[in-house]
């Protein structure tokens, strides 16, 4: 008998099928108990800090080097820096990365001019100065507490949600409840579409994305 | 510094959900004519609990991606890119970024993001990807409950698709899909959004539905480009089925999701922002054609999700119902050949060390975007009987 039809099958096949499947689970079982060891060492060794989180997944080298550049001074990357080349690339901006500046992060030693002033970025990466130019001392602005951050987006996300579920309303599906897990997901793609669709037609008739443009748009 | 290292602790402990999710799958689906083993319908508690156990990985899944900072390549490197460039200078101003013939509904919402918190954080974007992840799986299961298919069934199996999407069991460091800040998650939203609104225009015919298919499917155009190729894959789809369709202007709805992120391409171009269109280089031949499709197969019979989807065929050939198509099912199983042929085909532009380097790669994650509309075809041939009923 099939597992969910009232169709009789074949009894081989059926144990055919079966046995397939209970080998792939056999071979994922082999696994299992050194995965929790090493669940417990990488809980041990992270914990619950976000920051530490960062510090272990996220290049901060772009970010550090942000302290010393002077404002909109471009910076250069030394070759065969991969996937961290677009991570520094990310992380160092509104500074830009071009193929020739005065300012140079390098992560592999390549620069030995002692004429070069130089910074510890920290994961064995440095940058260098050329002679005639100086590094500054900034302080960056101080992002946000964790918490504060997810709040804003939730209340956004609530926004597009009820946005959209009025409209939702206003198509005739009346009588959904508010809570359905459906109708909720549902107005939040359709106000995330409308919302952002606006934005996106002020900038191009030659609007400013500013906090003014996006509730003149929405 | 790896900036991918070390994931492993995540991962470890993914592989015992989806191990989990597996076991219960087995243990419960035979046991149909034993009510009791599973749910008492009389006990609405315990089934509300067994609902909740169910939904555990998919809030760890939304927690991990809320958690962890941007760091994945295509996000860094251009989607949150754009975002942050869009919030600096305050406007379209593409110069320093690449792939800009690509729409920006994704990144733009970010920039939106950005400027209501005052700065460019990474919490927004992931916030987002989030989200739209949480959207996408409640899409999925309401589109098997319009297939008639019960709650019972549908929240198992759909966390089954989730978590073998998720994690590759057979790689123990590869966990990717969902938690990442490229455009996947808004494209798997609004893709399943417009199947699922398709589907109940399929059942109840009305008029409503088609339109909001339509105004999702515009979504989908514009989240990135293969949403773009998976409009028109929609439509074929639906003209294949539904050759005669008696209200004609919805249709113009869905040739938006076409005609804008055109439009999108030639104000690129004509602003010279246009730098470089796509990674397709190389002049397609009938030796590379071969040598694509071998990487793709060796590649598929590594994955488990496209081994369970192989599992999943041949479980459909011996359990699933016999009999003719319905017509929501239909344009499923068409909707699913095209995506699938798209993903097979559409790297062949690229140049056989692309190919060799890239596949293992692109291919699972394209495979990815057949996989709603290939599993909600599934589900309703095998997981409800020949009359209609579940089980």
């Amino acid at each position: 008998m099939s597992l969910v039809t009232n169709r009789k099958i074949s009894r081989f096949l059926y144990i055919l099928f079966l046995a397939g499947l209970l080998s792939v689970l056999f071979y994922q079982f082999l696994g299992l108990f050194s995965d929790f060891l090493k669940t417990s060492q990488y809980v041990t060794k992270v914990g619950f800090n976000r920051q530490r989180v960062i510090d272990l997944h996220v290049s901060s080298v772009g970010r550090e080097a942000q302290k010393y550049l002077p404002d909109d001074a471009p910076v250069q990357l030394t070759e065969g820096l991969n996937i961290n080349r677009i991570g520094i690339r990310y992380r160092v901006f509104p500074h830009k990365v071009v193929d020739q500046a005065p300012f140079v992060i390098d992560g592999h030693a390549n620069i030995s001019n002692s004429f070069f002033e130089k910074r510890n970025l920290g994961g064995g990466f440095y940058l260098y100065a050329a002679p005639g130019y100086h590094f500054v001392n900034k302080r960056l602005t101080t992002e946000p507490p964790y918490s504060v951050q997810i709040f804003r987006s939730m209340f956004f996300t609530v926004f597009l949600c009820i946005f959209g579920m009025l409209v939702l309303r206003k198509t005739g599906f009346v009588g959904i409840s508010w809570c359905s897990l459906w109708f909720l997901s549902f107005g939040y793609l359709l106000g995330f579409f409308i919302v952002t669709v606006s934005v996106w037609i002020y900038l191009l008739i030659g609007g400013a994305l500013s906090i003014s443009s996006v509730f003149l748009s929405c | 510094m790896d900036l991918f290292a070390d994931r492993r602790g995540a991962v470890y402990f993914f592989r015992f959900f989806v191990l989990l999710i597996l076991s219960g799958i087995v243990i419960i689906i035979p046991r149909k004519n034993q009510k009791a083993v599973y749910i008492s319908r009389g006990d609405s508690r315990l089934s509300l609990l067994i609902r909740m156990i169910w939904l555990i990985p998919v809030a760890i899944i939304f927690l991990f991606t809320i958690y962890y900072p941007v760091g994945d390549w295509d996000g860094m490197s251009h989607w949150i890119m754009k975002s942050k460039v869009m919030y600096y200078y305050q406007g379209l101003n593409f110069e320093y970024t690449h792939h800009n013939v690509y729409p920006i509904l994704w990144p733009l919402n970010v920039a939106v993001q950005f400027v209501l918190a005052g700065g460019m954080f990474d919490v927004p974007a992931k916030w987002t990807s989030g989200a739209l992840f949480l959207v996408f799986f409640a899409q999925l299961v309401e589109g098997l409950r319009i297939l008639n298919i019960t709650l019972r069934k549908a929240l198992p199996v759909a966390v089954l698709l989730i978590l073998v999407a998720f994690q590759d069991i057979f790689k123990v460091y590869y966990m990717k899909n969902f938690i990442n800040a490229n455009a996947e998650n808004i494209f798997l939203a609004f893709l399943t959004a417009t199947v699922v609104m398709l589907l109940l225009w399929f059942r109840d015919g009305k008029l409503r539905s088609l339109v909001l298919a339509g105004v999702m499917s515009v979504g989908l155009g514009l989240a990135k480009f293969e949403g773009w190729v998976a409009v028109i894959c929609i439509l074929i789809s639906l003209f294949m089925v539904r050759n005669k369709i008696r209200e004609k202007w919805p249709l113009l709805i869905f040739l938006l999701g076409i005609l804008l992120p055109l439009l999108w391409a030639v104000w690129i171009q004509t602003h010279g922002f246009l730098h470089n269109f796509s990674h397709y280089t190389d002049a397609p031949t009938l030796r590379k054609l071969i040598f694509l499709l071998k990487t793709e197969f060796l590649v598929s019979v590594r994955h488990n999700m496209t081994i369970l989807f192989y599992a999943s065929i041949v479980y459909m050939l011996l359990f699933g119902k016999k009999g003719p198509l319905i017509d929501s099912e239909k344009f499923l199983i068409v909707l699913s050949g095209l995506l699938i042929g798209f993903d097979c085909f559409v790297n062949i532009s690229l140049t056989p060390e692309q190919i060799s380097r890239g596949i293992p790669e692109a291919f699972p994650r394209l495979f990815l975007h057949a996989m709603p509309s290939y599993f909600l075809f599934w589900s309703s041939r095998c997981l409800i009987d020949s009359r209609g009923q579940n089980g």
